[in-house]
């Protein structure tokens, strides 16, 4: 054993003691304004976040449909065939169909109610 | 969206904290400025002697973590491991800087604390210790300090300084040889013999 081990080991409790009690020690705590000072470079080298997208307005009822229908351009284009196909059933009846549209409105529409409830026609010829 | 106090003591790693930095998250800032200053500074303090030499080297070796934050490649080093470095080669270039200049006095630690006589022997005791310290060669006193100060086990005090556990182990045995027979030389005035 060497005469600085025999001077450790005299000392040994001393010096551990110490070291520990050196950890522990409050001068060794950083103070308020390196704090405050280590923040402020921390944020000002940050880098910025990526800017949050902007939440959307809230949507009615009518453009969340508007939107699953494909937007004002396809909106208009049916309501042009919607239009069109009207049309098409009021003045083209006669060429598409046999009696056309005017049979349900015109004097004949009698006839197809009788269809529709036999017992109403024995009344009629009843009466008749 | 995370809800975690992330300026408590969590689960929350360092590395990952740094990745958060880096995204721009303002708690990750302030959570690795309470974690990691008072260790740097501890550490800074212990080398140099000098609370106001160990603030800069403190803020500076920060500020370069803040600086490489962004290339920061999780799970390759230890957030920890590669700031002692850092600031273990800040105090290294500060102490021979000083050897440079000739300015090898270290300030007189302030004795403005007035308390009980035992309060004023722990204090001296303390002062001795640094004094004890700041006469170590650099690589001794930067071991001890990594060891019985910061707490670190050998392998990453090794990581540290980059050399092999046996060298950290012979560098920490070494240096507390000197440390107690430096103190040895105090023991009188320490007020050891009235223990």
């Amino acid at each position: 054993m060497t005469m600085t081990d025999k001077a450790m080991q005299a000392h040994d409790f001393d010096l551990d003691a110490l070291l520990v009690a050196a950890a522990k020690d409050v001068a060794q705590e950083p103070s308020e304004g390196l704090m405050a000072r280590v923040l402020a470079d921390a944020e000002a080298m940050q880098p910025k976040a990526a800017p949050v997208a902007r939440s959307q307005p809230r949507r009615g009822l009518f453009s969340a449909l508007v939107e699953a229908l494909g937007g004002w351009p396809s909106l208009g284009g049916l309501a042009a065939a919607t239009v069109a196909g009207v049309w098409i059933g009021f003045v083209a009846t006669p060429a598409i169909l046999p009696d056309g549209l005017a049979g349900f409105v015109g004097e004949a529409s009698t006839d197809y109610l009788s269809y529709l409830d036999t017992s109403y026609a024995y009344l009629e010829e009843g009466l008749q | 969206m995370m809800t975690m106090p992330l300026d408590a003591e969590t689960e929350v790693g360092d590395d990952a904290l740094l990745v958060l930095y880096a995204n721009g998250d303002e708690r990750a800032a302030r959570a690795l400025t309470l974690r990691l200053t008072p260790r740097v500074f501890a550490q800074a303090f212990r080398m140099l002697g000098d609370r106001a030499e160990a603030e800069d080297v403190a803020q500076e070796a920060l500020m370069r973590l803040w600086k490489i934050a962004p290339e920061w490649r999780q799970g390759e080093a230890k957030v920890t491991t590669w700031l002692y470095r850092v600031t273990a080669n800040l105090c290294t270039d500060r102490l021979r800087k000083r050897r440079s200049v000739g300015i090898d006095e270290i300030p007189e630690p302030e004795d403005d604390a007035i308390g009980p006589a035992e309060a004023l022997q722990d204090k001296a005791r303390l002062d001795a210790l640094q004094a004890a310290l700041n006469d170590l060669p650099d690589r001794q006193r930067q071991a001890v300090v990594l060891r019985h100060i910061e707490g670190l086990g050998n392998p990453e005090i090794a990581e540290i300084m980059e050399i092999t556990v046996e060298a950290v182990e012979s560098l920490t045995a070494r240096g507390k040889r000197a440390l107690a027979a430096g103190l040895a030389g105090r023991k009188d005035e320490l007020g050891y013999d009235h223990d």
